[in-house]
């Protein structure tokens, strides 16, 4: 039966020289006093610790009740510079977009140029071809090549359009 | 198995008599938009017609009283079948009207019994050469008209 070289048997175990044993037990194996002096000393320096821990402890509530409204203070302040902060930061041509946005939507079929669509912007372009007016390209709405009637039916559609409605 | 019938032939005695008291009363009525621009000849009119009260759905609008406007006018083929539209027309004929004149007629169709009260907001009423004139709108119904 095979077995390893590396297993050993118990009777095998190395033992300390006697004279070392006696060495170490004489070393480490007799009763050491503690002055009580000392015993007094260290137990006072731990009952000092133990108290200042426990003043330490009683100052953190007050401690938060000063700073925790401060905090709160300091927190709100900043949310409210940063929601001042961003629009300002917002691109000047972004916030020039959104602000004209509404102005520009009508402006094809505001014939007259008063800066709204009504029944007037197509009463406007009809006039001008009953009197053979000069007519501008960009009325031609329709994209058929000309100006006529259709132009001025789309452009009076454009003004009754339900969602100009301002009525509830 | 005789209690489930009693609840179930109890329950369609109160179906059936509920039911007349849901079906919603429904009647059409005709509402005629007046304007007035008093000595000044109208050629061009837009205004803006709801319902501030009732239940109510636009179910036909037709022109005017006036050679002019006898047309039916523009508005949002959306407006039918809606409680509100926008409603416009102009004329360049030679021949127009002036002081009180029927421009439109609308047909609505009310359901319920809250009588339906109209609100005519003109927003712009113009002369023969597009310049805007002083106008009222008014909605006349029933015996009104």
């Amino acid at each position: 039966m095979f077995r390893s070289k590396r297993q050993r048997k118990p009777q095998d175990e190395l033992e300390a020289p006697e004279a070392l044993r006696d060495q170490l037990a004489a070393l480490y194996g007799g009763k050491v006093e503690v002055p009580p002096e000392v015993d007094r000393a260290i137990l006072t320096a731990a009952r000092a610790h133990i108290r200042s821990l426990r003043r330490a402890e009683r100052r953190w509530p007050r401690l938060v009740l000063r700073w925790v409204p401060a905090g709160a203070a300091a927190a709100v302040a900043a949310i409210m510079v940063l929601l001042f902060l961003v629009p300002a930061l917002q691109p000047a041509r972004e916030r020039a977009e959104h602000a004209a946005a509404p102005k520009l939507a009508p402006v094809r079929e505001d014939i007259d140029e008063s800066g709204e669509v009504d029944i007037l912007d197509a009463f406007a372009l009809a006039r001008r071809i009953e009197s053979n007016n000069e007519l501008r390209d960009d009325w031609d709405m329709n994209g058929d090549g000309t100006v006529n009637g259709a132009d001025v039916d789309q452009v009076a559609l454009a003004a009754v359009n339900l969602e100009r409605s301002t009525l509830q | 198995m005789k209690a489930v019938h009693a609840l179930l032939a109890v329950g369609l005695l109160l179906a059936m008599n509920a039911y007349p008291q849901q079906a919603e009363r429904v009647r059409f009525e005709a509402v005629d938009i007046v304007l007035d621009s008093g000595d000044l000849p109208l050629a061009a009119y837009q205004f803006e017609f709801a319902a501030e009260t009732g239940q109510i759905t636009i179910v036909g609008i037709e022109g005017g009283d006036h050679a002019a406007f006898k047309e039916p006018p523009y508005y949002d083929p959306a407006a039918l079948r809606n409680n509100k539209v926008i409603i416009a027309a102009f004329s360049t004929a030679k021949d127009l009207p002036s002081g009180r004149t029927r421009v439109a007629r609308i047909h609505v169709q009310v359901a319920g019994d809250v009588e339906p009260e109209y609100a005519v907001v003109l927003k712009v009423a113009a002369s023969p050469d597009g310049e805007r004139i002083p106008a009222t709108a008014t909605a006349l119904r029933g015996e009104n008209r």
